[in-house]
C-alpha cells in the first residue's frame, strides 16, 4: 500500500502542490515517489530539495553517462497560464523577452487547455537518463554538463560555439522540447540554469518546481 | 529622434474595402505612448464627426504598447478603440479592452498596433503570420459562436500557438452591444465593438508572432524592479486578506480552509503570506466573490493573462453543461457571472456566462438590460407574453430557460431582442420608457448611468471622485482605483485617509463607501489622477485591476504602494528614463486630444451641459435621503463645483469644459486648437 502524504491521501490521490508542500514540510526517505505531473514520475532524494535532510551521495553514471541532477516539474493544478516562466527563461538566456524561444513552454498546448480542461501547465525538458539530444548531435554541441560547470547539474546542455543548427537534436526530443533560434540558427534547451531555474523561482502560482532524481533502488 | 526599445516600430494597417496591407513607422505616434493614445491620434487623423460607427471609414484599431508582450507584470493587454454604436445621445469614440494572450502575440509578430479601415465584401478573416498578412474567407465562420470560430481558425493557421479573437452572432447581427471575445472569458465588452467588426465582416483576427521584443536592459538588470513591483502589487488594492478583521471585501481570498474544488483534484489553499510572492497568483478566487459564491465549489483553478502575477480568473468547471448545449469549462470573471436567477443554482450563472461569451453580448449592458425587463415585468408595463420572455422561469424558476431565450433574443436580434439589442437607453426610448430611465422610479432600478452605459461603482456609493471619472470620459469609466482603494483594499477607513493623505495631499480625497462628504480640491486632484493613469496603463499597456499600486501589503510602509511604477518599467523597458510626471504629462497630452475628439464629434462647445452629465435619477432618488447622509442622493450644486475644478485643474475652460488654446499648445497639439478653433469649438 502507497504511503500516505497528506492527510490521508495517497500520492496519487493528492496534487502536486500538496506533494510540494508536504515535502517541504516533512523529511521523507529516498523511497518515496512524487507524482509531480501526469507525464513525469520522479523519484525524490532528500538532499538538496528537503534542504538539510537525507545523505547526499556522489551520483554515479548510467551506462557511462552522468544523470542530471533533476528536472523542472509542472504542476497543472496551479499554473495559471501567465507565462512569466517562458518570458524570464527567454529574457535571461537570450536578453530579450522572447516566449518563441523559452526552453520551456506553456504555449504550445495553452489555447488547446483554455478550451477543454484548463490543465494547462509549462512542458518542461526531462533531462533525460538517455539523453536522445545528445546521441543525435553530429558536433558534439549538445552534450552532458562536465563538472564544475552548470553548478554540477549535469544539464544535458548545447554548446552554442559547436552547434551548426542542424536540428537533429530537436527531431530526436521526443517531447519537442529543443526549440530553434531561426534568426542565428542555434538549437537551444533547458540548462537548468546552473542548478537554480529561473522559471521556478518567478512562477506566481507555485506551480514550478525543481525536483532532483533519485538513484534508482 | 533616437530609437526607443519596447516598440516594434511598425503599425499595421489593413484596409478591407481595398485588401491593401500596409506597414507604417511607429514614430508617427511615439508622443502618444502607444495603445490608447496611439488609438485616439488615429480617430484624430482619420475619422472624421460625421463618421458613423458603421460606415466602413470608421477604424478600429487593436492596440499594443510598449511594455505590451513584456517582462513587466500584466503586460497582457489590448486595447481597442473605435466609434462606438453603443455610446448615447451621440455615437462617440472610445475605449474597451481585454486580456489574455492576444496582444502580446500582436507585438511578437512585430507590431506596435493594428489599425483596421474599409468593409470587406463578403466574411473575412485576418491571419496575421509575422510578417506575413493575409485577408481570409470566413464564410464558412460566420454564424458560428465564438469558441468554435476561433477554434476553426487556429486549426486553418497551422500552428497550435495561433491566438484568436472572434465576434458571434451579437457582432455579426450589428445589435449595438457586440463583443469582442479571445479564447474562452478574455473580452472587450463595452462600446460594443464586436459590432464594428461585424459592420466590416471581420469575423475575426488570428496571430501568429515568434519575435522578441527588444527591450533597453537586460534581465539581470531589471530583476530588482520587477521583485519590488511584485512585492507591492495585488488585485484591486486587495492588500488585506478577506479573513483579516474588517476586510470581507478583499479579494485575497487565500485563508485558513480555502481550496480550489472544482478540479479531478482539490487543491488546498490555505493561508498565503505578503511576503510570499511565488503563491501571489494563488490569493484570488473569483468563484467566492461574485454570483453569491455559486461558483465556488466549480472553481478549478486561477487563470491569469500573459505576464500576470494576480491570475484572477476562475477556470470553470461545471459538470452537465453540455446538456444545455454548451462546454461545461471555461474562464470568467466580474460580471461573466452577471445571470443569478431568482431561485436558480450554479448551472443557469454558468449557462448564462457561457452564452454571452459564445454568442458575443456585451455582459456587462446585458445585466443592465435584464434590469430593465424586470422592470417593465414588475411594474406591469409588459406582459409576459408581450415580453415574448419566460419571466416566470426566471423569478421562480432556475433561470435556465429565461438566460437562453433572453440571450439568443438579443444576439439574433429576435421578438423583444431587437430593441434589447441597442442598448438600455436606446431601447427605453423605442418602448417609450425612456424618461421613467433617466428621471423616474425605473432609474434606481435599471441603474442607467450615462454615455449610453450602465451604472459601474455608484457615484452615490463611491462620491464624486466616480461621478468626475464618469462625466469626463466617453464611456463606463471602468477604472478600479478609488473603489479599489476605498471598498476591494481590505484596509481599515482610517488607513485609507493615510493612504489618501499621501498620495493626493488630503484625508478629504475618499469618503467611507455610501458615506459622501462635500467636494474637495483633493477629489479633483484624485479623479484626475485615476484619469491620467488610466491613460497610461491602457497605453502602455498593463492591467487596471493592478496598476497604479497605489496601496501594498506591507505594514512596514504603511500600506502605502507606489504610484512611480509604471514611469519605472517605462524607463527600464525603453531605456528613456522618464518620471512619473513627465509620463502623467504625455497622458495629458493623450487625454486633451480625446477631450477634442469629443468635441468635435458633439460639435458643441458646451460639454459641460451636454456631455458631462450623469442621469438624473441620482440627483432624485432616494427621494428621502438628503444629499450627504448615508445612501442619500446626489447634490446638484456639489456636483458643478466639482466639474468647475476639475476643468481649473485641467487647465481648461471652465464655463463650457473644452480644452484652451493654451493649454493644447503647451502640450503640442497647436494643430489640434488651430482645427477646434476652425470648426468654431475653441473656447
Amino acid at each position: 500500500m502507497a504511503e500516505k502524504l497528506v492527510g490521508d491521501k495517497t500520492p496519487e490521490e493528492s496534487t502536486g502542490f500538496e506533494l510540494i508542500l508536504n515535502a517541504i514540510k516533512n523529511p521523507i526517505t529516498r523511497r518515496r515517489f512524487l507524482q509531480g505531473s501526469a507525464l513525469t514520475v520522479v523519484a525524490i532524494a532528500g538532499a538538496d530539495f528537503l534542504a538539510g535532510c537525507g545523505r547526499k551521495k556522489e551520483p554515479q553514471p548510467v551506462n557511462g553517462i552522468m544523470p542530471a541532477k533533476g528536472m523542472v516539474v509542472a504542476d497543472e493544478t496551479l499554473c495559471g497560464s501567465c507565462r512569466r516562466c517562458e518570458l524570464v527563461c527567454s529574457y535571461s538566456h537570450n536578453g530579450a523577452p522572447w516566449p518563441a524561444l523559452a526552453r520551456l513552454t506553456v504555449d504550445r498546448k495553452r489555447a488547446e487547455y483554455a478550451m477543454s480542461t484548463g490543465l494547462f501547465k509549462p512542458e518542461t525538458c526531462h533531462q533525460c537518463e538517455d539523453p536522445a539530444c545528445v546521441k543525435a548531435c553530429p558536433t558534439g554541441a549538445a552534450h552532458v554538463a562536465a563538472k564544475g560547470e552548470f553548478g554540477d547539474t549535469y544539464a544535458r546542455v548545447i554548446d552554442p560555439e559547436k552547434c551548426v543548427g542542424c536540428r537533429s537534436c530537436e527531431r530526436a526530443c521526443p517531447f519537442h522540447m529543443v526549440v530553434f533560434n531561426e534568426q542565428a540558427k542555434k538549437s537551444l534547451k533547458c540548462d537548468l540554469c546552473g542548478g537554480d531555474p529561473r522559471c521556478v523561482k518567478e512562477c506566481p502560482a507555485s506551480a514550478l518546481t525543481f525536483v532532483p532524481f533519485a538513484k534508482k533502488a | 529622434m533616437p530609437e526607443l526599445c519596447g516598440y516594434t516600430g511598425t503599425v499595421l494597417r489593413v484596409d478591407l474595402t481595398t485588401g491593401k496591407v500596409s506597414k507604417e513607422p511607429t514614430a508617427k505616434y511615439i508622443d502618444f505612448i502607444g495603445g490608447l493614445g496611439l488609438g485616439w491620434k488615429v480617430m484624430w487623423d482619420e475619422v472624421p464627426a460625421k463618421v458613423k460607427p458603421f460606415d466602413p471609414e470608421n477604424r478600429i484599431i487593436f492596440g499594443v504598447g510598449p511594455l505590451t508582450g513584456t517582462y513587466a507584470p500584466t503586460s497582457g493587454r489590448t486595447v481597442v478603440i473605435s466609434k462606438s454604436p453603443q455610446t448615447w445621445p451621440v455615437e462617440q469614440t472610445t475605449r474597451g479592452s481585454f486580456g489574455g494572450h492576444w496582444g502580446p502575440e500582436l507585438k511578437f509578430a512585430g507590431y506596435d498596433s493594428l489599425i483596421i479601415q474599409g468593409k470587406a465584401k463578403k466574411p473575412v478573416y485576418i491571419l496575421i503570420r509575422d510578417d506575413q498578412v493575409e485577408i481570409r474567407d470566413a464564410s464558412h465562420l460566420w454564424g458560428k459562436d465564438t469558441y468554435e470560430a476561433q477554434k476553426i481558425m487556429r486549426q486553418e493557421s497551422g500552428d497550435e500557438r495561433t491566438k484568436t479573437l472572434a465576434i458571434g452572432p451579437c457582432g455579426e447581427n450589428l445589435t449595438r452591444i457586440g463583443a469582442i471575445v479571445s479564447d474562452t472569458g478574455n473580452v472587450n465588452g463595452q462600446g460594443g465593438f464586436g459590432s464594428v467588426m461585424g459592420s466590416k465582416n471581420l469575423k475575426g483576427i488570428a496571430v501568429r508572432g515568434t519575435k522578441g521584443v527588444k527591450v533597453a536592459k537586460t534581465e539581470e538588470e531589471v530583476k530588482d524592479l520587477i521583485w519590488y513591483i511584485r512585492s507591492l502589487a495585488c488585485d484591486h488594492q486587495s492588500v488585506i486578506p478577506a479573513y483579516k478583521e474588517g476586510a470581507k471585501a478583499s479579494r485575497w481570498k487565500a485563508g485558513p480552509g480555502v481550496k480550489w474544488t472544482g478540479g479531478d483534484k482539490v487543491v488546498e489553499i490555505g493561508e498565503i503570506g505578503p511576503t510570499e510572492l511565488n503563491k501571489s497568483g494563488l490569493r484570488a478566487h473569483a468563484g467566492m466573490v461574485y454570483a453569491e459564491g455559486r461558483l465556488k465549489d466549480t472553481h478549478v483553478k486561477n487563470q491569469g493573462c500573459f505576464g500576470c502575477i494576480v491570475n484572477c480568473f476562475s477556470f470553470q468547471r461545471v459538470p452537465g453543461m453540455k446538456r444545455y448545449g454548451v462546454p461545461e469549462t471555461g474562464a470568467m470573471n466580474c460580471v461573466q457571472f452577471w445571470y443569478v436567477p431568482k431561485n436558480g443554482g450554479k448551472e443557469a450563472t454558468f449557462l448564462g456566462k457561457q452564452l454571452v461569451d459564445m454568442l458575443g453580448i456585451n455582459c456587462w449592458e446585458i445585466r443592465h438590460l435584464l434590469a430593465l425587463v424586470e422592470w417593465l415585468y414588475e411594474s406591469k408595463k409588459m406582459t409576459e407574453e408581450e415580453l415574448g420572455l419566460p419571466m416566470k422561469n426566471h423569478f421562480e424558476g432556475d433561470g435556465i430557460e429565461f438566460v437562453t431565450a433572453f440571450c439568443h433574443a438579443i444576439a439574433e436580434k429576435k421578438g423583444i431582442g431587437k430593441y434589447l439589442a441597442e442598448g438600455v437607453p436606446r431601447a427605453a426610448e423605442k418602448l417609450g420608457v425612456l424618461d421613467d430611465i433617466l428621471r423616474g422610479d425605473a432609474g434606481p432600478k435599471v441603474k442607467y448611468c450615462a454615455h449610453g452605459m450602465g451604472d459601474h461603482y455608484n457615484p452615490q456609493a463611491y462620491s464624486v471622485v466616480t461621478g468626475l471619472n464618469w462625466m469626463m470620459d466617453n464611456r463606463d469609466p471602468n477604472r478600479h482605483d478609488q473603489n479599489g482603494l476605498v471598498h476591494w483594499s481590505g484596509l481599515p477607513f482610517e488607513t485609507v485617509q493615510q493612504v489618501a493623505k499621501a498620495l493626493y495631499g488630503s484625508e478629504k480625497a475618499v469618503d467611507p463607501v455610501g458615506k459622501l462628504t462635500p467636494y474637495h480640491p483633493a477629489k479633483g486632484r484624485y479623479a484626475r489622477f485615476i484619469d491620467l493613469h488610466g491613460v497610461i496603463k491602457d497605453s502602455l499597456t498593463t492591467c487596471d485591476w493592478v496598476f497604479p499600486v497605489q496601496t501594498s501589503p506591507l505594514k512596514e510602509r504603511n500600506y502605502v504602494g507606489d504610484t512611480s511604477l509604471e514611469a519605472k518599467l517605462f524607463s527600464a523597458i525603453t531605456g528613456k528614463e522618464t518620471s512619473e510626471e513627465e509620463l502623467m504629462k504625455m497622458a495629458e497630452r493623450c487625454w486633451n486630444l480625446h477631450r477634442a475628439i469629443t468635441v468635435r464629434e458633439w460639435g458643441t462647445k458646451d460639454l459641460r451641459n451636454k456631455h458631462d452629465k450623469l442621469a438624473d435619477w441620482y440627483f432624485i432618488y432616494p427621494k428621502d435621503k438628503e444629499p450627504f447622509t448615508p445612501g442619500g442622493r446626489l447634490d446638484r450644486q456639489d456636483y458643478e463645483v466639482a466639474k468647475e475644478d476639475y476643468y481649473k485643474q485641467s487647465g481648461w475652460d471652465p464655463k463650457t469644459g473644452v480644452p484652451t488654446r493654451a493649454k493644447l499648445e503647451e502640450l503640442g497639439l497647436k494643430d489640434v486648437a488651430d482645427e477646434l478653433e476652425k470648426l468654431e469649438l475653441l473656447p
